[in-house]
Order: C-alpha cells, then structure tokens, then sequence
C-alpha cells in the first residue's frame, strides 16, 4: 500500500481512538498494532504533529510506581477534525466500493 | 545507555533544518517510551531494539525537513537578488572610490554579494541567520574602527561579538547558568582588555578571568564541591596578589594557585584520573615545555599556546578527512596570530590568520 495512503489512514484511527478515550503513545501503537502494522517510529510523528497542529492536547500522569505517562486528549478543533475526516473517509469508501463492483455498506 | 541513545538520536536531528522545540518534543517523546518499555520490564538492549537503530529511524523523523547545509531552493526573485549582487557591489566599489575617493573602504561593498546570499538563503527558515552574518559586520566594523579612528587596537574586540552571537542563538537550550558560563569570556575579555589594559594592568588583572571557573563551578550539583571550587579560587586569587604585592615576583605568585590546579587535575569527575593516557601524557608532556619556556626564556605570556596541543591531538585523533584540518585551523590561526603578535609586534595585521578558518572550511566543504 502506498505510504503516504496509508499514513493518512492511520492518522484517521489515531484520532477516532483518542476520541473514543485518552491514550498515551504505547497503547495507540499497542491497540493499532491489533489489526495493523505499525511502530514507535509511525505513530509518535503522527501525535507529534496533531499536537502541534492543535487537534491534540496533552497531560501527564503518574501510573504506579513507573515513569509519569504523557496522554493525549482531542481539543475540540481536533473532534471537529475529525468529523470531517470521518466523513470524507465514508463517501470515499462508498464510492471505491462502488466502482469495484461491491455493495456500499 | 538511554542517555548513550537520546544523545545519537539528538546528534541526528542536528543536521536537520528543525526547531529546537521540535527537537525537544521528540527527544522527550523517545525519553517516555524507554522508561514506558522499562516498566513494562524490558531490558535497555531490548528496549534499543524495539524503538530502532537512530541512524535508521531518524529518516522517519525528519521526513519533509531539509538537511543542514542542503541547497534551499529559492524563489525567482531571491535568485535574481543574489545573481545581481556582484554587480551592485561592483557598483558601489567604482562610486565610492571615483566618487568619494574612498578607495580604501569601497572594497567593502563586495561583502554585500555573500550577505545578500546569506540573508536570503537563511531568512525566515535559519535561526543562526544573525551568526553567519555576524562575522561580516564585526569586519566592517572592525576597519571602520582601524581606518577611521585608527583603532585597530582594541577594535578587534568586535570579532568577540561572534561567538556571543552564536551562543546566545541557542540560549534556548541552555540552563540561564550554561549560558552565563559560556559566554562569560567574552564579557570578561573586553573589561580585561579596556579597563585594565589601557591602564596597564595586565598583570595582576588578569585575574578577573577567574570568574569564568568561578561562575563554571556554579555549575556544580554538590555544594560541598562548589564550595572548594569558590574557596581555591578565591584562595588563590588572594595569595597570589599578596605574594606578587610582597616580593614583587608575579611569576613565583603563580604558586598561589597550585592547590586549585591540583584539586581541577585530581578530582574524581573530570580529572585527570578520567583521562586516556595519552592524553594524561600530553598535558604533563605540557606544562614542562610550558613551564620551560617560561623560566627559560620568559615567555610566560606566549607559551600558553603549548596547551593547543591537547584539543589539536583531540582533534586529529577522532576526526577524519575535512572536518579534521577544519577542525584543527581555528588553532592553528591562534597559532599564527600570538606569534605574528608576540615577536614581530603585527597584532594590527595578525588577526588576518583568522581568515583561515572560513578560507579553509569553504574549500574542504565545496
């Protein structure tokens, strides 16, 4: 799959992840990793820059006796973002399925 | 070991056109996953394993950013701007001489073609911008100085307003006390220079150099150790001016600072213990031929340049090909600067070795 695609993709399931709940990085690599292949080296640049693109906040907190966790959280520019995405994402899906021959869903 | 990894993964990002705060975010970020990766009880080469060789994730990391001296490519009008450049130098370099007669200066107006290539190749997108064109300022003011109100000396005390630049460029990533201490030199220089020497003061004010180690050893987290750094230097300082004052003999006054030497020679962090033994070989091998020379032939005040040898042998022995004789020529332009200076009395012209050092960096690199 091209690269830059399927970046694309997986920054889409960042954010509907950190929008269902805050994660910090290991578990959005741990929980992607699930169904597709990622790493460290995927996913923190993703964070880095919709941090930085303000659709990500961040906090840290302490877990036990381990090292404090950074969590990310959507601002409400990142939910907005993230609705259009979503939508763009369906109408794109509905029309490929289309022209492969498929049913839409 | 994660310090080993942050550090080569830093050195990495430092050949890239980013911020420092992008930098910092990644660098912290690859901090949060070793000690995530150590709680969950891997082991520092697993941990290595897992997040990935530097040389090999850093093209990840930097995707979309340009390399450190990489070509920026440029618009139209700013390429325009540098390929006119020579002409309007050349311009400038006939009206000021037939116009004014200021054949002397004119010239300078060729330093407008690599200040207008520097200025819009690093505008906007190089934050060390003002400390590339610093050394063409400081030049021009330097023989503005010289020619016009025949200053030549301590003019060349502008030059220090380089290395100023350059550090407080990256004041950001340094603690407020890093940078007071690294650039507490150049502040020192030009009071040691103007206050004490124009009154001939050379001696003993150069003492005020101590302030260097001293705000250095601020730097120190034990106190107790801060504590034996203030007190040797200020010991010293004091037995040293009582000792000069006394017998008049600064030479022998020198002594004074015997126990601050030992103690920076002998300390566990640092010493000369840490030292490979070669280079505890040079530095000894150092101060006989410094000491020597000095009792020899008096030249206490030039022999210094003896200790160049250990940062030159530093120098050669872990660099190779252009960045070695890049690295090795500000030395050598020392070098050639005290003795032009010290037996021939060119310090008006001495300077000029430091041109080396561009001349040289700029036909290794091209």
């Amino acid at each position: 799959m091209n690269t830059q695609f399927k970046k694309g993709i997986i920054e889409l399931c960042v954010m509907k992840l950190v929008n269902d709940k805050d994660m910090y990085g290991l578990e959005v690599i741990e929980t992607i990793s699930k169904e597709i292949e990622v790493n460290e080296n995927t996913i923190y640049p993703i964070l880095r820059r919709l941090t930085k693109q303000g659709y990500f906040d961040t906090y840290k907190e302490a877990e036990g006796v381990g090292a404090p966790r950074k969590y990310y959280r959507l601002t409400s520019e990142g939910i907005e973002r993230l609705d259009e995405s979503l939508n763009e994402w369906t109408q794109f899906l509905t029309r490929v399925t289309r022209i492969l021959g498929g049913t839409t869903a | 070991m994660k310090q080993d990894y942050l550090k080569q993964l830093k050195l990495l990002l430092d050949n890239y056109r980013m911020e420092d705060k992008e930098k910092q975010d990644i660098l912290t970020d690859y901090d949060d996953m070793y000690e995530n990766y150590r709680d969950f009880g891997m082991s520092e080469t697993d941990i290595e394993v897992k997040l990935g060789d530097p040389n090999r994730i850093i093209h990840d990391l930097t995707e979309g950013y340009a390399k450190v001296g990489d070509a920026v490519e440029l618009s139209p009008g700013k390429t325009k701007a540098i390929a006119l450049s020579p002409f309007a130098a050349l311009l400038l370099f006939f009206v000021g001489g037939f116009l004014f007669d200021g054949w002397t200066y004119s010239w300078m107006a060729f330093l407008l073609i690599p200040v207008t290539a520097i200025t819009l190749n690093m505008a906007g997108s190089d934050k060390h911008l003002f400390t590339a064109l610093s050394p063409f300022a400081a030049l021009i003011a330097f023989f503005v100085l010289g020619f016009v109100f025949e200053l030549w000396h301590p003019g060349w005390l502008v030059f220090t307003v380089i290395p100023f630049i350059a550090i407080t460029t990256e004041i950001k990533t340094m603690k407020p006390l890093e940078y007071l201490t690294a650039i507490s030199f150049f502040l020192i220089l030009p009071v040691y220079v103007l206050y004490f020497g124009e009154r001939d003061l050379w001696i003993p004010g150069w003492l005020i150099f101590l302030a260097i180690p001293a705000i250095g050893a601020l730097n120190e987290k034990s106190l107790l150790k801060i504590l034996i750094w203030e007190l040797l230097i200020v010991g010293g300082v004091a037995g040293y001016l009582w000792i000069g004052e006394a017998y008049d003999r600064f030479d022998l006054a020198l002594l004074a600072f015997l126990p601050l030497v030992s103690y920076a020679l002998l300390r566990e962090e640092g010493g000369i213990r840490q030292m490979p033994k070669e280079y505890r070989y040079l530095l000894l091998l150092s101060v006989v031929v410094y000491v020597a020379l000095g009792l020899l032939f008096d030249l206490w005040g030039y022999a210094w340049l003896v200790f160049l040898s250990i940062p030159v042998y530093a120098i050669y022995t872990n660099a190779e090909g252009s960045a070695r004789i890049i690295g090795i020529m500000p030395f050598v332009a020392t070098f050639l600067f005290m003795t032009l200076g010290w037996f021939f009395d060119l310090w008006a012209f001495a300077w000029m070795a430091y041109l080396l050092i561009p001349v040289v960096a700029i036909i290794k690199e091209a």
